[in-house]
């Protein structure tokens, strides 16, 4: 892949990105944050899709994106959820789950199973990733000072 | 603290778990938020329960004999969405309450105008944001300009119909499989039209808005924090959303590879 299509490939996914935080209705003032993530998340599945496979790259992605929503919730005051789901969208396997029902219905069950399966092991890497992640324990801060990161 | 101004903060506790958990808020936030709104009024004894479709919440006043529970809310919550404005805005009244910042008056006006309040961006836009989204996806996954231009078209209509279908009561299973099949029709009709056009891009990129992203990462969180009841019932609704998707798309194909058409 050459520098443009990186460029292109930050492009689209910020777009998407973008165009999810308006669907799951995401205020407009965490926006560029989600956007940001949902690049960052894109970006490093592509780069370690080859070198680890796709599973592999999902789990790693996930990890990061996680790790970055977690800190950005406590710097920007806002819920978590709100920066993890436009972050973690560009790695929901969709393309399992349309390729399952393609070959379930045109009688290629060999390959049904094959991406039935890649499609369960990509959820799985996400579900362990988000675990992974959410279990690290936060320093409860102090709770007078009104910065409540226990609530990020 | 007496009866009635426990009864209040109970109400102002209760309605705003509501709104979190309707809004797709996970459940360990739900509860702190309800904990920390009712410490705030003063309340000292209470107890909660929550899962994904129901808040249990007693308290009881100063005024009440030992042991006893003077005040029970049980909160329905039957349908779940992704507005998650709401869970952000409940946040910052939550952070206020807890601040001092705003007292019972204050709050149940904020509720009102947070109950009331209409979608946060217009559904045109929401329509254009969906349609953005399927044809970005759609390059991103390999397409071509033509199928990321095909699959935002798709997005756009197919997202209206999913729009006017969840206000209704059918089931999400059948909700999802009509946009699944009504979203395969119109691709298999472009493919037949246009040549050249990869149809798995194009449904691969349309279907991205109807992937359950905020029941999926919420289930994992409830999970991981134990809550395994609302974890799994959350998981059972995403898994429902992806084969109802799946079901749609699927028997389109069939029946048009059955005839041979594709």
């Amino acid at each position: 892949m050459g520098f443009a299509d990186y460029i292109l490939n930050i492009v689209f996914s910020f777009i998407a990105t973008i165009g999810f935080c308006v669907v799951f209705s995401i205020p407009k003032r965490q926006m560029l944050f989600c956007g940001l993530l949902g690049v960052i998340s894109w970006i490093v599945y592509i780069l370690l899709k080859d070198p680890v496979g796709v599973v592999a790259a999902t789990f790693f992605s996930t990890v990061c994106i996680v790790l970055l929503a977690r800190i950005f919730a406590v710097v920007r005051k806002c819920p978590v959820v709100l920066l993890l789901v436009p972050g973690i969208i560009p790695l929901a396997p969709g393309s399992g789950i349309y390729y399952t029902a393609y070959y379930f219905v045109t009688n290629d069950m060999s390959k049904a199973a094959e991406f039935g399966f890649l499609t369960v092991k990509i959820a799985f890497a996400i579900v362990l990733g988000i675990i992974l992640v959410i279990a690290i324990p936060v320093k409860k801060a102090k709770k007078k000072s009104g910065d409540g990161a226990q609530k990020e | 603290m007496n009866n009635t101004e426990t009864r209040r903060a109970v109400d102002i506790a209760a309605r705003a778990g509501t709104l979190l958990l309707r809004s797709g808020s996970d459940i360990t936030r739900v509860e702190d938020t309800i904990k920390h709104i009712m410490r705030s009024f003063g309340v000292k004894k209470y107890d909660i329960f929550t899962i994904t479709n129901g808040i249990f919440l007693s308290a009881s006043s100063d005024e009440a004999p030992d042991g006893s529970c003077d005040y029970t809310r049980i909160c329905e919550v039957p349908k779940n969405s992704s507005d998650l404005y709401k869970v952000d805005l409940v946040n910052t009244l939550s952070r206020d309450i807890e601040a001092g910042k705003c007292d019972m008056d204050e709050a149940e006006k904020r509720l009102d105008d947070m109950e009331r309040s209409k979608p946060y961006y217009k559904p045109v836009l929401s329509l254009a944001a969906a349609a953005v989204a399927s044809g970005a996806f759609s390059w991103l996954f390999g397409g071509s300009p033509v199928d990321a231009a095909l699959a935002a078209v798709i997005g756009f209509s197919y997202y209206y119909l999913f729009i006017l279908l969840d206000k209704t009561k059918l089931s999400k299973l059948l909700t999802n499989a009509i946009c699944g099949c009504i979203l395969a029709l119109m691709t298999v009709g472009f493919v037949k039209l246009i040549p050249g056009v990869n149809m798995d891009k194009v449904i691969i990129g349309a279907i991205m808005p109807l992937i359950p992203g905020v029941s999926f990462v919420n289930s994992v969180r409830d999970i991981a924090a134990g809550d395994y009841i609302s974890g799994a019932i959350r998981m059972i609704d995403a898994v429902v959303v992806a084969s109802g998707i799946a079901v749609g798309v699927g028997a389109t194909i069939a029946v048009f590879s059955g005839f041979g058409v594709i």
